[in-house]
């Protein structure tokens, strides 16, 4: 429960901090899989 | 009566294909007669609680989303050098000026007093309204492709010294649509934004601008590959690349269109992370959203991915169609199945079956125009006398 907008802030941009960090660090992942032809592996 | 055509094709105009859209074509006409003599409520289910329907959902938004092919190819081949896609950029400039066409007609036969469509830029102009700022930038995009487009039409007529002319503005043309359509795209998204009372909160989101921006990528590349797929066959004739190099670029297509639907997801999520909304996807609108999500977004991102790993034609072929049909979807939610969610169910929007028709008679109308274009014009091939040029 979120009593103020900064609580409510503080909470979202954390944890949008961290999907982000998840996405860039996937996004890594999925370009190795969707490239892995032309890398000949 | 037969009709010939740049290959000295001869075809009887009695055709099934032209029967059929003659019929569409006429219903059509009829059907906007009335909606122009009559007004909107003898021929749509519009109202005050719902101004916006298919005409708009379909027409305008889901249309020019689905025409970004345009300027996603000319900056790939002009602008970025990628000189493989150079086959396809005529196809796909022409898809793009026929589909302004059509957001501007049914744009037409929404607001009614055609006389008044000048009215922003001469007499009453309001600057600070994404209405605005989408009305200027698909005026002057739309004479944007209508330029890019002139090349072919020039080289049918043998009018050498101005296909020339046209031929040197094309660097200039294409940078000035990658400026027009990024506004454009992304403003169309723009406009939700005074309507966070109205659009559902998993399809509100003050991202919704850069949201619209990216599936138009999406849809645009996806659209260029159903529309190669159907037109590589309809005009096989004049088809001048190999199979090999049509495979190649469809892969090509399909590994861009992976890359940008995998980003679309990821904004998305960003979207229902920052406004907090993750409570919202286990209720009934967010079995729907999911659908639209997992359905036309993730599983065709995944489509392609595969498709082009084990370079499967078939595959890409069917991604593009569902990406296509989910941009299609994310638009109707936006316009009018997740808007004005909370009035009652009596209240709420269906399209009437002549608004179905007059948008199947616009979409009918394009392919003919294509069709009778690209029997024509060098749209599929390289003009002989023009090889330079190309």
């Amino acid at each position: 429960m979120y009593h103020t907008l900064f609580d409510f802030l503080t909470h979202t941009e954390g944890a949008t901090y961290i999907l982000i960090g998840v996405l860039l660090i996937g996004f890594i992942g999925f370009w190795r899989f969707l490239t892995e032809r032309e890398r000949g592996v | 009566m037969s009709t010939a055509t740049a290959h000295g094709e001869r075809s009887g105009i009695f055709t099934p294909f032209n029967l059929i859209a003659g019929v569409i074509l006429v219903g059509g006409a009829i059907i906007l007669t009335i909606r122009f003599t009559t007004g909107l409520a003898s021929t749509t289910n519009l109202s005050n609680t719902n101004p916006w329907g298919l005409w708009i959902g379909f027409d305008v938004m889901a249309g020019v989303a689905l025409a970004a092919g345009g300027f996603v190819i000319s900056s790939a081949v002009f602008l970025f050098g990628m000189k493989e896609y150079r086959p396809i950029v005529r196809p796909a400039l022409l898809t793009g000026f026929l589909g302004y066409s059509l957001v501007v007609l049914g744009l037409l036969a929404d607001l009614g007093r055609p006389w008044r469509l000048p009215y922003p830029f001469i007499k009453q102009a309001g600057p600070t309204s994404p209405l605005f700022e989408v009305s200027l930038c698909v005026a002057l995009y739309l004479t944007v492709l209508f330029i890019e487009t002139t090349p072919a039409v020039f080289e049918w007529l043998g009018l050498k010294i101005w296909r020339r002319l046209v031929g040197q503005l094309t660097i200039a043309l294409t940078i000035f649509g990658v400026i027009l359509s990024t506004m454009h795209q992304s403003t169309l998204g723009a406009m939700y934004m005074v309507t966070p009372t109205k659009l559902h909160p998993l399809w509100y989101s003050s991202q919704i601008p850069v949201q619209f921006f990216i599936s138009a990528v999406a849809a645009g590349i996806s659209m260029i590959i159903v529309e190669g797929w159907i037109s590589h066959r309809a005009f096989h004739d004049q088809v001048q690349t190999s199979n090999d190099q049509f495979r190649d670029i469809n892969f090509g297509l399909a590994k861009g269109a992976a890359v940008v639907l995998g980003t679309y997801f990821a904004v998305k999520l960003v979207a229902l992370s920052l406004e907090n909304e993750w409570r919202l996807l286990a209720t009934g609108w967010g079995a729907w959203y999911l659908i639209e999500l997992m359905g036309f977004v993730v599983l065709p991102c995944l489509l392609f991915t595969v498709a082009y790993r084990e370079q499967r034609l078939g595959l890409v072929r069917l991604a593009a169609a569902m990406t296509v049909a989910g941009v299609v979807l994310n638009r109707f939610n936006v316009t009018f199945i997740a808007f004005n969610w909370k009035v009652p169910h009596s209240m709420r929007y269906a399209p009437a079956w002549t608004e179905v028709w007059v948008t199947v008679s616009l979409i009918t109308l394009a392919v003919v125009v294509f069709r009778w274009i690209a029997h024509r014009m060098p749209i599929m091939y390289e003009h002989p006398d023009y090889p330079a040029l190309h």
